[in-house]
C-alpha cells in the first residue's frame, strides 16, 4: 500500500508498465522531512537514479537489437529468378521492401538513441542538483 | 561497425530502388561508385561500394549516441576508404 507521500513503487523491474495512479520512479515527497529542505520548499520531485540508469541500460540493449536486425537485412540478396521483366521487377520490389524495412529500423534506432541521450542528460542534471543540495544541507 | 562483402550483387538494384533508400546519396569513393544510406538522425549509416562488376561491400556504422562529435556517415566512409586502400595495396 502506498503512503500518501510516496506514490511510486520501490521494487520491480525498471520498465514495467506504469498505471495511471502509479508515478513509478518519479515520486512526490515532503521536502520538509528531507535534507533537501534548504534547497526547495514545500514539495519536491525525486527521481530514482539507479532505476533510471537501469532504463538506460535496457534502452541501449534494445537499440543494439534493433541495429543488429537492421544489419542482418544486408545479408539478403534478392536475385531475379530469370532475366525477363517480371523476374527483374520481383527482385527490385523485394530490394525496395528490404530498404524500407531498414529505414523503419534506422528511424526507430534514432528515436531510441535520442531517448537514451535525453535520459542520460536528465540523470546527469539530477545528480548535479543532488550534489549541490547535499553541500548546502 | 560491420563489414559485409556481397558477391553476385550490383549497385544497380539499389539505384533502381533509390526512392526506398533513406538518405540516398550517390558519390565516388577513391574512384569507385558508392551509395550512402543513412537515418535522419544519423545514428546509423551504411556505405555501399561497388568494387567490381558483381561485387559490393557494405560498411555499416551504428552509434548509441547522437553526439555531434561522432557522425555515423563520416565513420562509415572512412572505414570504406580504409578497405579500398587495403585492397589497392594488395593488388
Amino acid at each position: 500500500m502506498n503512503s500518501p507521500l510516496v506514490l511510486g513503487r520501490d521494487a520491480g523491474p525498471a520498465c514495467d508498465h506504469v498505471a495511471m495512479d502509479d508515478l513509478g520512479d518519479v515520486r512526490l515527497w515532503d521536502a520538509a522531512q528531507e535534507r533537501y529542505a534548504l534547497a526547495v520548499t514545500g514539495r519536491g520531485l525525486r527521481m530514482d537514479v539507479e532505476k533510471a540508469r537501469g532504463v538506460v541500460r535496457e534502452l541501449e540493449s534494445l537499440a543494439d537489437a534493433v541495429a543488429g536486425t537492421r544489419r542482418a537485412l544486408q545479408f539478403i540478396d534478392i536475385v531475379p529468378p530469370a532475366s525477363d521483366a517480371v523476374s527483374r521487377n520481383i527482385a527490385l520490389q523485394g530490394t525496395r521492401m528490404i530498404f524500407a524495412s531498414r529505414a523503419f529500423l534506422a528511424s526507430w534506432h534514432d528515436d531510441l538513441v535520442s531517448a537514451i541521450d535525453a535520459l542520460k542528460a536528465q540523470i546527469s542534471g539530477y545528480d548535479d542538483v543532488d550534489h549541490t543540495n547535499a553541500r548546502r544541507a | 561497425m560491420s563489414f559485409v562483402l556481397n558477391v553476385n550483387q550490383t549497385l544497380s538494384l539499389i539505384t533502381q530502388g533509390r526512392d526506398g533508400v533513406q538518405g540516398y546519396l550517390e558519390f565516388a569513393l577513391r574512384g569507385y561508385p558508392a551509395i550512402r544510406e543513412n537515418s535522419p538522425g544519423e545514428s546509423s549509416c551504411a556505405v555501399y561500394v561497388g568494387i567490381a562488376e558483381s561485387q559490393v561491400f557494405v560498411m555499416d556504422f551504428t552509434t548509441r549516441s547522437l553526439d555531434e562529435s561522432v557522425k555515423a556517415c563520416d565513420v562509415a566512409q572512412r572505414g570504406s576508404e580504409a578497405v579500398i586502400d587495403s585492397l589497392s595495396s594488395r593488388s
